[in-house]
């Protein structure tokens, strides 16, 4: 994988862990635990990661360019700020992790998957557009999806591992083991069935398809005039082609007993009709397809973006 | 306590902009799951989930495209 490899280690092994680094890290704890603060964090990446974030972009003609590498600096710090506790601070077993070189370590694998994944995505819509000059950039394409989840702690493969490559994870199983525990809190939680059902569906069929979430998006609308029911039934076929996806009784039964509800209320109620209209009160604060509309929000400010360059000339922002 | 809600959970991980509500939001998650397990190990699945989709692997996509065409017709 272009620029990932030993002399990448070289660069992030050139950041010592020194008096300095250790103040702003005790800086850092303290504001997260104490503070409910990020601001030392995220400048950890402005003052450690931006020259390693240089180099990986100057392994690619498309890649090489500040913007690549301040979208990708905006990610990471992002990610810092999502997965510090979940990915660090709470990553050991006892109490907080007060390991500055575990810190180091821990920062710059998520900055590294962070890179590889906005080359792999970036490459994916130029691809699409077929608009731009074809490189010489090779995504690594021996970790499938699966595999590509999750590394131990199931957070996106930040775990801290070792140095040659950590992207390639050796720990599918508990990959798998904290998916079916994603998959068993959403099926079986409180949320609404149209909830539910869009979440498993949209993962379904990215999982058996190696699908994108905007084509899952997509797909999703398909079933505008399908009832509840018969979405639910596309989940349970689905599901037979993800073997290690367990989803048992108890999960069926909540999804079912949810179901009935809404087939009390009106059995013909499309799933289409869920997602525009005011069926589910004032509860619902957020929804699934909230989320993926976020998310497709993006693929759609890069495709303008690139699609009329003189947003960029006349000093727009670039996403 | 007062636990994290799935809706909080998607707006967490779905987080793209450091924002003020972003962060605020971020404060509110982490500041809880420092404290609580059991939304420790949610927030671990609802990244886990996230993350997943965010896979993109055209190599995939090739591959399985004559399958999709297939199955989106029995659809």
């Amino acid at each position: 994988m272009a620029n990932f490899g030993r002399h990448s280690d070289d660069i992030i092994n050139k950041v010592t862990v020194d008096d300095k680094f250790r103040s702003l890290f005790e800086k850092m704890l303290k504001e997260v635990i104490e503070e409910d603060r990020f601001d030392t964090l995220v400048s950890f990446v402005d003052l450690y990661m931006m020259g390693t974030i240089r180099y990986w972009c100057s392994a690619d003609a498309f890649f090489n360019h500040p913007d690549h590498v301040d979208e990708i600096a905006d990610l990471v710090r992002i990610k810092l700020m999502k997965k510090i506790v979940t990915g660090f601070i709470r990553k050991g077993e006892n109490g907080v992790n007060n390991d500055p070189e575990g810190f180091k370590k821990w920062m710059f694998t998520v900055a590294k998957n962070t890179a590889r994944d906005y080359f792999a995505y970036e490459r994916n819509i130029s691809k699409h557009q077929k608009e731009l000059p074809d490189t010489e950039w090779n995504v690594d394409h021996d970790d499938d999806i699966s595999d590509g989840i999750t590394d131990g702690d199931g957070t996106d493969g930040d775990d801290i591992s070792t140095t040659e490559d950590i992207f390639i994870s050796d720990e599918a199983e508990e990959a798998r083991r904290v998916l079916n525990q994603a998959f068993r809190i959403v099926m079986e939680g409180s949320s609404n069935v149209y909830i539910i059902l869009t979440w498993v569906t949209s993962f379904l069929y990215m999982q058996v398809y190696y699908k994108s979430r905007i084509e899952a998006s997509r797909y999703i609308r398909e079933f505008g005039d399908k009832t509840l029911n018969e979405l639910y039934e596309v989940v349970l076929e689905l599901s037979k082609d993800v073997p290690w996806l367990v989803i048992d009784d108890d999960m069926k039964a909540n999804v079912e007993k949810k179901l009935a509800a809404v087939s009390d209320i009106d059995d013909s109620r499309t799933y289409g009709e869920c997602r525009f209209k005011e069926f589910y009160g004032e509860n619902a604060t957020a929804r699934v397809s909230d989320w993926i509309n976020k998310r497709n929000q993006r693929i759609i400010n890069i495709l303008r973006k690139k699609k009329d360059p003189s947003d960029n000339e006349n000093g727009d922002d670039k996403r | 306590m007062t636990h994290i809600t799935i809706e909080e959970f998607i707006d967490f991980v779905s987080i793209e902009e450091l924002n003020d509500e972003a962060k605020a939001l971020a404060a509110k998650v982490n500041g809880h799951i420092l404290e609580c397990s059991e939304c420790l190990e949610k927030a671990r699945a609802f990244q886990t989930i996230y993350d997943a989709m965010g896979k993109i692997d055209s190599a995939h996509i090739e591959k399985a495209f004559s399958a999709v065409k297939k199955k989106n017709a029995e659809l």
